[in-house]
């Protein structure tokens, strides 16, 4: 468990675990910890434990004390139940280990997912904290543009042509439907998006660079158009639901910080937990599963692990880097995060494309003035490495560019727009320009650099077996498809999904969740405003009262 | 606020609803007549202000209670020193608040809050300005804010006798309302307002680089948006209004062809839209009456297909097209 988090946790049991339960769930990742809390509620008697100290399974975010213990071990010869293996860390000296919480498989997730939808009907969303994340990047001719993801996006862009604005909107109304409207788009099925964009709404190259990989989030323009169409949709959607954002992540960590949200909720419903517990081995057929202290726990109904060797199609590769500066440049108005994409093609010859998560202090993650970047690409081996390091050098570059204060530019008026607090800002190409001919002096100080592979795991069929295999975590960026599988094992369980979380949380006020809705943040907050927060306005003090004297 | 849905309560949802209304409305008009035989006494105690406040705060669309109030008010303050008034007026304006963050657009409240400022012995509109940016944060469209906005930024101007003082803030900030959401016929209205001022007081400002400017930004709104009506309007305002230039007839011509091209273009992209084809047919109608000659036939064909994909509306181009036709006779 990371020790930045400030989420409560139920301590592990320091009680002998029960000679027997219904269901022993092995491992606190995120799938894991959903089934856990949903059958615990259920009325299942749930035994949960993890090998780790921490929470969090395959999802967990660690300190650095604990995120040296874990290369440590996944570059074992030893061990051989983790999908990761072949890390290189370099951890800069005098770092306060405790101020750090490294994912090793970082998550956002759109205002739309079901994760968010169950997080709220689960109530496990009190125990979290979410941010928002607004800013998506698209690395495009040497700098990042800012992705227009918004009809206010298209209207103020000053890069894109007046037919190129009307293209992109047609697009954009029509994909909101585009499951309602298969005559336009069905001939297209199993075809690459690329095509379907170009010959259907006649966009150009770099718009279908960013609906495809930073919008949709896709690795390849050959991604099947339907997976596309909905992909695209999940961020338009996602947009205006709570703010000017489509994305959120947890504060502190992320999969492994709403892993640990389920794990209290299951033992507020009755699960039993203990951490730093082996398995030492499990009998299909009677169902004993032995501990490694040598405790003996029948277990009726079923085993459920993220732990063991499982078959793998492929390796993905990631990358992780803390950097001194806090990358502010990048984010959003009020923001600490922001996704930087690098398309296929733009890093010597990269074949999928780079994603980046980069998360600032305010993420919780990582201590003031620094930002932490996650990259991760679905190439594999020594050029999957290679695409990282270029990525990283690429972003090296552009924060140190954007970063500097002595440096100047020209710009008339027509290049400066408007934000809605009249803040002026600078047209990105404008400033891109002038920013391609400037060499910072400064250089980047790395705190912290790893990088690892991860197998792409998948679970055997196991038919009349009492052990059910949770796969690990994928290269997706998006929580997309872990309530799916969560429920799947439910139902291999239970035998029924019907149920799945259908509580009647006593004592608890409905109001909240009656309608259905999660509370509108956004309004709520404007409602609350109050004579001091007026004395605050810029709008009025930066702009009107310097020229006013009354 | 905009595009929120109502929600449709069951019937015996309503009718449970109606039961505990029931003695809600026995108070209530049990209040009001309390209130009106005040009134109709001459009451104008501090007890009947109270009155009036608790009928407000239930329901401030209640004119004639607001005009009481005000009755009230004025017939207090002949016994109060001017300090007195100016905290009643504080505590008013406080009060204002409260109701306008519950009824942002309710008529009246707004018109109260207008009397309370210029009754002031001494009015804080710096403060206002920074109220009304805040309204017009939580819903950019209400109207009842901009015109509000618009006295408040006249009397700060003319306290510091400066007229023109706050055109480029407020330029500026009826730019960003509009960047943000450019579906928003009260920022677009108030553009309108403002520029032609702008020209007044600042006589260095070059209308028609102003006017072209204009027409730039409105385009990359009716490419983007060809179905908001709103860009339209404002539109054809630049298009055919002298408020920012006096244009020759020989310019106007010259514009109006211009602007005819560039709906043209974006016809052959979206042959369907109902605003490229209204505003054509406006144009070249327009085009004709100011040239003093035939209307272009395709704006019967322009007319023909509207009546076609709107057909609510379809007499209206009938008749329209009949118009035309007759003048041609």
């Amino acid at each position: 468990m990371a020790s930045a988090s400030s989420s409560k946790v139920p301590a592990a049991s320091p009680n002998t675990p029960p000679d027997s339960c219904d269901v022993l769930v092995y491992g606190t990742g995120l799938v894991e910890s959903i089934v856990a809390a949903a059958l615990a509620w259920q009325g299942t008697n749930v035994l949960h434990l993890d090998p780790n100290p921490f929470y969090g399974g395959l999802w967990a975010s660690l300190n650095l004390e604990e995120l040296k213990a874990w290369t440590d071990k996944i570059n074992s010869p030893a061990t051989n139940d983790t999908p990761f293996s072949n890390a290189y860390l370099y951890i800069s000296r005098n770092l306060d280990p405790r101020k750090y919480a490294i994912d090793i498989s970082p998550h956002v997730l759109f205002t739309r997912a079901d994760l968010l939808n169950l997080l709220i009907q689960s109530r496990v969303s009190r125990y979290l904290e979410f941010k928002p994340l607004g800013s998506f990047h698209t690395f495009e001719q040497d700098s990042f543009e800012k992705v227009p993801g918004t009809k206010e996006d298209i209207f103020t862009s000053q890069n894109l042509t007046l037919l190129t604005k009307r293209s992109l909107m047609r697009f954009m109304k029509f994909v909101v439907i585009w499951d309602e409207t298969p005559d336009v788009w069905l001939e297209y099925k199993g075809k690459p998006i690329s095509l379907f964009l170009k010959e259907k709404f006649n966009l150009d190259e770099p718009q279908i660079v960013e609906l495809v990989h930073s919008i949709a989030l896709l690795s390849s323009p050959s991604s099947p158009t339907e997976l596309a169409l909905d992909r695209i949709k999940r961020y338009l959607s996602s947009m205006q639901v709570y703010g000017n954002f489509p994305a959120m992540y947890s504060m502190y960590g992320s999969g492994g910080e709403i892993a640990q949200g389920f794990c209290r909720s299951a033992a507020v419903a009755g699960a039993v937990y203990r951490l730093g517990t082996k398995l030492s081995s499990f009998d299909d057929e009677s169902g004993v599963a032995v501990l490694d202290n040598g405790e003996k726990i029948k277990v009726t109904e079923k085993l459920i692990t993220s732990y063991g060797l499982l078959p793998s199609s492929r390796e993905i590769t990631r990358m992780v880097a803390v950097v001194e500066k806090d990358c502010k440049e990048w984010f959003a108005e009020g923001e600490s995060a922001a996704i930087v994409v690098f398309p296929p093609e733009t890093l010597d010859g990269n074949k999928y494309a780079v994603q980046a998560l980069v998360l600032g202090s305010g993420s919780g993650q990582v201590p003031l003035g620094q930002a932490v970047w996650y990259l991760s690409t679905q190439e594999s081996g020594e050029q999957g490495r290679k695409d990282l390091f270029l990525a990283l050098e690429k972003m090296e570059e552009s924060i140190l560019r954007e970063s500097t204060e002595d440096f100047e530019f020209d710009v008339s008026e027509e290049d400066i727009a408007y934000l809605p607090n009249g803040m002026p800002v600078v047209s990105s190409v404008r400033l891109g320009e002038s920013l391609r001919n400037f060499t910072p002096k400064e250089s980047l100080k790395y705190l912290l650099k790893l990088t690892y592979t991860q197998k792409v795991t998948v679970p055997p069929p196991q038919p009349g077996s009492k052990t059910i295999y949770v796969p690990a975590p994928s290269i997706d960026i998006v929580y997309d498809g872990v309530v799916t599988r969560a429920q799947a094992i439910y139902e291999g369980v239970t035998g029924t999904t019907e149920d799945f979380f259908e509580v009647d949380f006593e004592d608890e006020d409905d109001d909240a969740t009656a309608t259905g809705n999660p509370p509108d943040t956004s309004i709520g907050d404007v409602a609350d405003i109050d004579d001091e927060e007026l004395g605050d306005h810029p709008d009025f003090d930066e702009e009107v009262a310097g020229e006013m004297t009354i | 606020m905009h595009s929120v849905k109502r929600v449709r309560t069951s019937a015996e949802a309503q009718a449970a609803k109606k039961r505990k209304e029931a003695g809600k409305i026995v108070e209530y008009k049990a209040l009001v007549d309390k209130v009106f035989t005040g009134r109709d006494a001459g009451d104008l105690s501090l007890n009947a202000l109270h009155l009036t406040t608790t009928l407000l705060k239930q329901n401030p669309e209640y004119y004639t209670v607001w005009n009481y109030r005000r009755e009230i008010l004025v017939s207090l303050f002949k016994s109060l020193s001017t300090e007195e008034i100016i905290s009643t007026i504080e505590s008013e304006l406080e009060f204002l608040f409260s109701r306008l963050r519950e009824f942002p657009k309710c008529y009246w409240i707004w018109n109260h809050r207008k009397w309370c400022l210029t009754t002031s012995p001494k009015p804080n509109y710096k403060y206002e300005l920074k109220l009304v940016t805040l309204m017009l944060e939580r819903d950019a469209r209400n109207f009842h804010g901009w015109q509000y906005r618009r006295a408040v930024v006249a009397s700060i101007e003319k306290m510091m006798k400066h007229p023109g003082a706050l055109d480029k803030s407020e330029f500026a900030y009826t730019t960003a309302k509009i960047n943000n959401n450019f579906s928003n016929f009260s920022a677009w209205h108030n553009r309108t307002k403002l520029i032609p001022r702008m020209l007044i007081d600042d006589p260095d400002l070059d209308g028609r680089e102003l006017l072209k400017k204009e027409i730039h930004l409105i385009t990359q709104a009716i490419y983007t948006d060809p179905d908001d009506q709103s860009v339209w309007l404002y539109h054809r305002w630049l298009v055919t209004s002298n408020d920012i230039v006096k244009l020759s007839t020989d310019e106007r011509v010259e514009l109006l062809h211009q602007e005819i091209k560039s709906i043209d273009e974006l016809l052959v992209v979206e042959p369907d839209s109902k605003w490229c084809l209204h505003s054509l047919a406006f144009y070249k109608n327009f085009l004709a009456t100011i040239t003093n000659s035939p209307v272009d036939p395709s704006v019967l064909e322009y007319l023909d297909r509207l009546a076609e994909i709107d057909p609510m509306r379809r007499k209206r181009y009938q008749d329209w097209k009949a118009q035309i036709t007759n003048t041609a006779d």
